[in-house]
């Protein structure tokens, strides 16, 4: 309590705090809606940044924390390159050399968990009483619940609640194209497992998890623990007993192949962050431009009356950081509900991969990171023309003598500096994107501040153009409009800078999105169409989770309808920092590659070559990260040692954003050591329907509960959902920063019509009449979002065309370029549409300012 | 004793293409306790001799001293706080605050840069609007007021420093006698109530009634009137053919 | 045309007291009559001149121009009357802050629909004659008053109205450039025979006007009041 009036008693510049605070709160009260305005933007651009922020760090984020939640103090791991694992044998004599302190065996199965309320994908980790000695977060206090488990699994509290099943239960999971029916013994919350408690789990003792399994003897994975200084000592033995079989890796060497596959979503993300940014300060400046009369006077009048600069800046710089702070927290609370329900925190086609948790804990440091940047927004945005007036070396209360709108003509030679530095920019992005693709996201953020210094030259080029044509063709309303609009050029520049960097984000970002989804969407038509009826696995995404080959294959063949069937393999195979996705295809096949995805080769003698063994087609980041050229040879990693294979052809990566490889079932059984079907491909003979084939195969599959039946198109629309959704996310924040700029725009807008009332009884006083009022205002408004739109729309083509160009030749995604002109327009349109509808109320309302004494007379 | 001087000082401005000297090697003394009136018809400069006068601005040309230092060689901030408590004040004929705000807010507002406190700089002001007679006006928002109720508003935020010169500009806008009769007479009782200086200046010869002294300011220059005469004597137009203005 | 004011009264509440701006005026100014009123700040000049621009509309009376009454038009006829008829210079001016002399001459006839070209044709040779033919391009806040003021006239002129009412038209303006602005609104009324109502406090305007009238406390007397006589020479 005394600390507090000691505070408020403080002098700052021979200012009280007391009275810091106490003059804000004046202008809280007399300039409420400004402040809302100002504040407004702020939260706009900070809730948009933190939720971009929250949703992407999510997901690494959680991953990060399930990796040190359960390595702990491992420092080393033994990693298997299949599902099949390696033998335990090989997990117990590491864990016997010499140097091992802990070692923790694991054996980890992609699986289905149904329940009484639903069912889900989740990850079943088998776990010995070692992984305790680890002493990973959530894993330490494991020890008793592991005793526990007996013969049955234990459930994370997230997956247990989303499939309603309680300890005790019974729930069924699919493994391996089996079903099993086991007793949920354990329910584990935060309290016991912390953020693996919202993980997708099943954790089962690791004789338990074989069983479940099928693979009994086997493990995937064993962290280790080195005594501190022996760990180039123990990891030179592993690799000794890894034979080149199992990889020998870091122990949170997951998260980097995670890193890369997130990539493309995270740096679309992270361009939106910069993008929000910009748009909430933006938004902030103009809120501020628009009081920087009323404050200029404030200032003329503190200092006449005895305030020194520093005084003037300190009452100043307090209301700012005020603002923004109050702001941005409002700012982080809508951009955390944001990120909670409206950006879809998994993409599905990274759970499939990853163990990766649905929610994450907010980390402090992303809330400065985002409160930092709405305080620094603001203090930049009314601290500047502050700064101006204060270095000033005329009369301190010039400003009061002056007209109202000093201050708002936009020089010719500021404006040609701009133009060139914005030229400049787009020159520099454009060599830099060339030589180095990784830049195009620090691109893209580039482009939109060149997009920004385009503006003023723009404008006084449309508003020349419109003065031309309001000479000779055409007077009245537009000239007057135009006039307006020179007269105020400051303030319709900023104003048509946010139209600019909402069409800018919009066109950039969606386009690339909207490329991907259609590629996407093209490939997997392509990789699917080549059968009438798929066999997979349940919950199986991509054809990478094999089920043991049986008597299954030949009912399904002898099934009337029938024609063949043939059999797909696939895995994922971790090489280097990508866990690459591995397509092997049957060589009777129709197709092995589809016919779009190829680059670089020719598609009959890539065909043959895969055909005939030892070739396979490799994706191009892959390609180039190796620098591989079709033709040459390369090592892969496989379960059975390093293979050689020829390169036959160069592909995209057929929507899996690390890679993929593409072999024969001959070469992957031999190299993968099974036979086992990741798939089943099947043709049905002429004439037989999808509908009566699927329900032929399901009947020939009776028993085998573990394995999904989909005709072609069933198959091709959940490819083509799992794709949509990871990217829907990015659509979302599209749309939404289109809405709020068009929204932040018109109240603006309003605000900027509402002061010139005065003016407009000037111009009443004229002659002019309220509807011409109208039509002016109207014209201008047109003009102003008109020059934003055009000015964004360009430059949202180019960083289009860059990020599609970026996406197809160093990504190697499918992502065929297109204009979207019809999406374009539609953007163009909400633009304008929102805002013009928005400000017709306060325009007209303005506009019909009476001509009564007060204003007459000043 | 000599509060406020100036010696020889000139202030230009420039119009169109062209320079204007609005003052023009203006000399005068204030001293303490005195009062004196600056009869000037509009734009003749009375507000620029006031605004050189508080440190406004600096003149281009001689010094204001104030207590024996020159103004002008003191920086924007060194002269802004001669404004505060002690120093020069000046009330503006024009002065239009923000509306929305209440009178007190805007009468407290300069004592903040001396370090008071809200209550006590509130305090101050309440008495300060007790001095110009407006008591009741305190919580009035200023948009409400009438034209001498502003005045008067003014007046209280340049007294509320306790300066020791005050400088009114008086801007003769207030349309009935009897309104404008009662403020001269507030503004004239002044430097007895509060021992200040004042430096009044106005186009209403009425308004300047009381001055111990009264200048005249024409073409940039000031002419000394000895006040002790009746009538006010205009000294000869510097323009025209001569013709002289004299008494009637 | 001849511009007429019959009993006219324009009443304002101000803190609570009713003020008589303007109270039963009558006045007629005929065409090529260049009529001045003079007076002290608040006795209602401005406010007269409002209501004969039909900015303002009398509590009580008539105002006719040309026969017409336009006292009760409504606010797009007056409009209309004001664009179309009357020249009118303020005393605050209105000019536009970021807008050039030349935007600001030609703003009020872009209300009647000229194109942009044949308005800055028109008003260009205005603001000539007021002799601000070289600073065109700037904008008001690099204006002195003076300069402002002449745009304000220019711009009043461009139209060639009908009536002109000029509202302290060389208040900022050192007496030779005041002498030039009453000369030219002196051969502006006598030549196109037009009405013009002068308020001011310029001493020098006397010498120009056709009529002298006295406004004090909204009433208005002919002739020079006895306070006034001193400044005033004829």
């Amino acid at each position: 309590m005394r600390s507090a009036r000691d505070l408020l008693s403080l002098r700052v510049f021979g200012l009280r705090v007391s009275v810091l605070f106490g003059l804000y709160r004046q202008r809280l009260k007399y300039h409420a809606v400004r402040e809302l305005l100002a504040g407004g933007g702020i939260a706009v651009g900070v809730a948009l940044v933190f939720g971009v922020l929250l949703a992407n760090g999510s997901v690494l984020g959680s991953a990060r924390e399930i990796v040190h939640a359960v390595d702990g103090s491992a420092s080393l791991e033994l990693a298997a390159r299949s599902p099949h694992g390696f033998s335990q044998r090989l997990a117990d004599q590491a864990e016997r050399l010499p140097g091992v302190q802990d070692a923790a065996l694991l054996l980890r199965e992609n699986a289905v968990i149904e329940g009484p309320r639903g069912s889900r994908s989740v990850q079943l980790v088998g776990v010995t009483a070692g992984l305790i000695g680890l002493r990973g977060s959530a894993t330490k206090d494991l020890g008793s619940g592991a005793l526990l488990l007996g013969r049955g699994v234990g459930l994370p509290s997230g997956v247990a609640e989303s499939i309603g099943a309680q300890t005790d239960g019974t729930v069924t999971l699919l493994v391996g194209g089996a079903a099993h029916t086991t007793r949920v013994r354990v329910v584990l919350n935060a309290g016991a497992i912390g953020s693996l408690s919202t993980s997708g789990l099943v954790v089962a003792r690791l004789p338990v998890a074989q069983a479940l399994a099928g693979q009994p003897g086997r493990v995937t994975e064993v962290l280790i623990r080195a005594t501190p200084g022996r760990e180039r000592l123990v990891a030179g033995e592993l690799r000794r007993l890894a034979a080149g079989k199992v990889d020998v890796l870091p122990a949170d060497a997951e998260l980097s192949l995670l890193n890369e596959t997130a990539k493309p979503t995270n740096q679309s993300s992270a361009l939106f962050a910069a993008i929000s940014l910009m748009v909430g300060f933006l938004l902030a400046l103009n809120a501020m431009l628009l009081i920087v009369p009323e404050r200029r006077r404030e200032i003329a009048e503190m200092r006449s009356q005895g305030y020194d600069s520093k005084q003037v800046l300190v009452v100043f710089a307090f209301q700012a950081v005020a603002l923004g702070i109050v702001a941005s927290l409002v700012g982080v609370v809508v951009g955390d509900i944001l990120a909670r329900t409206l950006f879809e925190s998994t993409p599905i086609y990274l759970s499939v991969a990853f163990p990766i948790s649905g929610q994450q804990g907010v980390h402090l440091a992303t809330v400065l990171i985002a409160v930092g940047a709405g305080v620094a927004a603001a203090l930049v945005a009314s601290l500047v023309p502050i700064l101006i007036d204060l270095a000033s070396k005329g009369p301190v209360d010039a400003v009061l003598n002056r007209g109202e709108d000093a201050g708002q003509e936009i020089s010719a030679g500021v404006m040609r500096r701009l133009a060139i530095a914005g030229a400049v920019v787009v020159l520099c992005v454009t060599i830099a994107v060339r030589i180095a693709p990784v830049l195009t996201v620090a691109g893209g953020v580039a482009l939109a501040l060149a997009s920004l210094c385009f503006i003023p030259l723009v404008f006084r080029t449309v508003t020349r153009v419109l003065r031309q044509y309001a000479r000779k063709r055409h007077g009245g309303m537009l000239a007057v409009a135009v006039i307006e609009l020179d007269a105020g050029a400051t303030r319709a520049v900023a104003l048509a800078g946010i139209a600019a960097l909402a069409v800018y984000g919009s066109t950039a970002v969606d386009g690339a999105r909207r490329d991907l989804t259609h590629g996407l969407d093209r490939t997997f038509a392509e990789y699917i169409g080549t059968a009438d009826i798929w066999v997979t696995t349940s919950g199986n995404n991509l054809t990478v989770n094999s089920f043991p080959a049986d008597r299954s294959i030949t009912e399904v063949a002898r099934a009337p309808g029938v024609g063949s069937v043939r059999v797909d393999q696939g895995e994922y195979l971790d090489v280097g920092a990508r866990r690459m996705w591995v397509i092997a295809r049957p060589r009777d096949g129709r197709t092995i590659l589809p016919a779009g995805q190829l680059l670089e080769g020719s598609m009959a003698r890539a065909t043959g070559l895969l055909r005939q063994g030892g070739w396979a087609a490799v994706s191009s980041a892959f390609a180039a990260e190796h620098h591989l050229r079709v033709g040459d040879t390369f090592a892969l990693p496989t379960p059975a040692g390093p293979a050689r294979f020829g390169v036959a052809a160069i592909t995209t990566n057929i929507g899996w954003p690390p890679g993929t490889i593409t072999l024969n079932t001959g070469d992957y059984s031999r190299y993968w050591q099974t036979g086992d079907p990741a798939a089943l491909e099947i043709n049905l003979k002429p004439g037989v329907s999808a509908a009566e084939g699927k329900r032929e195969v399901e009947s020939a599959l009776q028993g085998r509960p573990g394995l999904r039946v989909q005709t072609m198109s069933e198959r091709i629309s959940q490819f083509q959902h799992n794709a949509s959704q990871g990217l829907h996310s990015l659509a979302e924040i599209a749309s939404l920063l289109l809405l709020t700029a068009s929204l932040a725009l018109a109240a603006a807008l309003s605000t900027v019509i509402y002061q010139r009332r005065a003016q407009f009884v000037s111009l009443k006083e004229d002659g002019f009449d309220r509807w011409q009022l109208c039509r002016g205002l109207l014209i201008e408004s047109v003009v102003l979002i008109g020059i934003g739109c055009l000015d964004g729309a360009i430059l949202g083509l180019y960083g289009h065309a860059l990020a599609n160009r970026y996406l197809r030749l160093d990504t190697g995604f499918p992502a065929p370029f297109s204009l979207g002109a019809l999406q374009l327009v539609l953007t163009l349109l909400i633009v304008a549409g929102v805002s013009l509808a928005v400000i017709a109320l306060p325009g007209y309302s303005a506009a019909g300012v009476p001509t009564t004494r007060p204003s007459f007379r000043e | 004793m000599t509060v406020l001087a100036f010696r020889d000082v000139t202030r230009r401005f420039p119009d169109g293409l062209r320079e204007v000297a609005v003052l023009d090697g203006v000399s005068f003394e204030l001293c303490a306790g005195e009062t004196v009136g600056v009869l000037a018809s509009r734009g003749a400069g009375k507000t620029t001799l006031l605004r050189v006068a508080a440190g406004l601005e600096a003149p281009d040309e001689g010094e204001v001293c104030w207590h024996g230092r020159n103004l002008a060689g003191l920086s924007a901030d060194e002269r802004a706080r001669v404004r505060r408590r002690g120093g020069i004040a000046l009330a503006r004929g024009d002065w239009r605050g923000s509306d929305a705000k209440v009178v007190l807010e805007h009468v407290a507002m300069p004592l903040y840069s001396e370090g008071l406190g809200i209550e006590r700089a509130k305090a101050c002001a309440r008495r300060a609007l007790e001095t110009v007679q407006a008591p009741g006006l305190g919580y009035l928002p200023t948009g409400r007021l009438s034209l001498a109720e502003r005045l008067r508003v003014e007046l209280a935020r340049a007294i509320v420093r306790e300066p020791a010169v005050l400088l009114v500009d008086e801007p003769a806008v207030l349309p009935r006698p009897k309104e404008a009769e009662a403020f001269y007479a507030l503004v004239h009782s002044l430097p007895k109530q509060l021992g200040l200086s004042l430096l009044i200046a106005s186009e209403e010869v009425s308004a300047l009634r009381g001055a111990g002294r009264v200048m005249n300011l024409t073409g940039g220059r000031l002419y000394s009137t000895d006040s002790r005469r009746k009538v006010i004597s205009f000294p000869e137009r510097r323009e025209g053919r001569g013709t002289s203005a004299g008494a009637p | 045309m001849n511009l007429q004011l019959r009993e006219v009264s324009k009443r304002y509440v101000s803190a609570g007291e009713t003020v008589h701006a303007v109270d039963r005026v009558s006045l007629d100014v005929a065409p090529g009559e260049f009529v001045a009123l003079y007076g002290p700040s608040g006795s209602g000049k401005t406010t007269l001149l409002s209501l004969a621009a039909a900015i303002l509309h009398p509590d009580e009376g008539t105002v006719r121009f040309g026969g017409r009454e336009v006292s009760g038009l409504s606010p797009s006829e007056s409009a209309r009357y004001r664009r179309e008829q009357t020249g009118v210079v303020f005393q605050s001016f209105h000019l536009m802050g970021g807008a050039s002399a030349l935007d600001n001459a030609v703003l009020k006839l872009l209300a009647l629909g000229m194109t942009f070209g044949d308005a800055e044709t028109a008003a260009r040779p205005w603001l000539e004659r007021v002799g601000l033919g070289e600073q065109i391009n700037r904008t008001p806040g690099e204006m002195s008053m003076g300069e402002r003021q002449r745009v304000a006239i220019a711009r009043a002129l461009a139209n060639n109205p009908r009536l002109l009412l000029a509202d302290e038209p060389t208040g900022n303006l050192d007496s030779k450039r005041s002498r030039e602005i009453l000369g030219l609104l002196a051969e502006i009324c006598h030549d196109r025979e037009i009405p013009v109502l002068l308020a001011t406090h310029d001493p020098q305007a006397a010498a120009f006007v056709d009529q002298v009238y006295t406004m004090r406390d909204g009433r208005l007397s002919e002739g020079l009041d006895i306070e006034l006589q001193p400044l005033v020479r004829r």
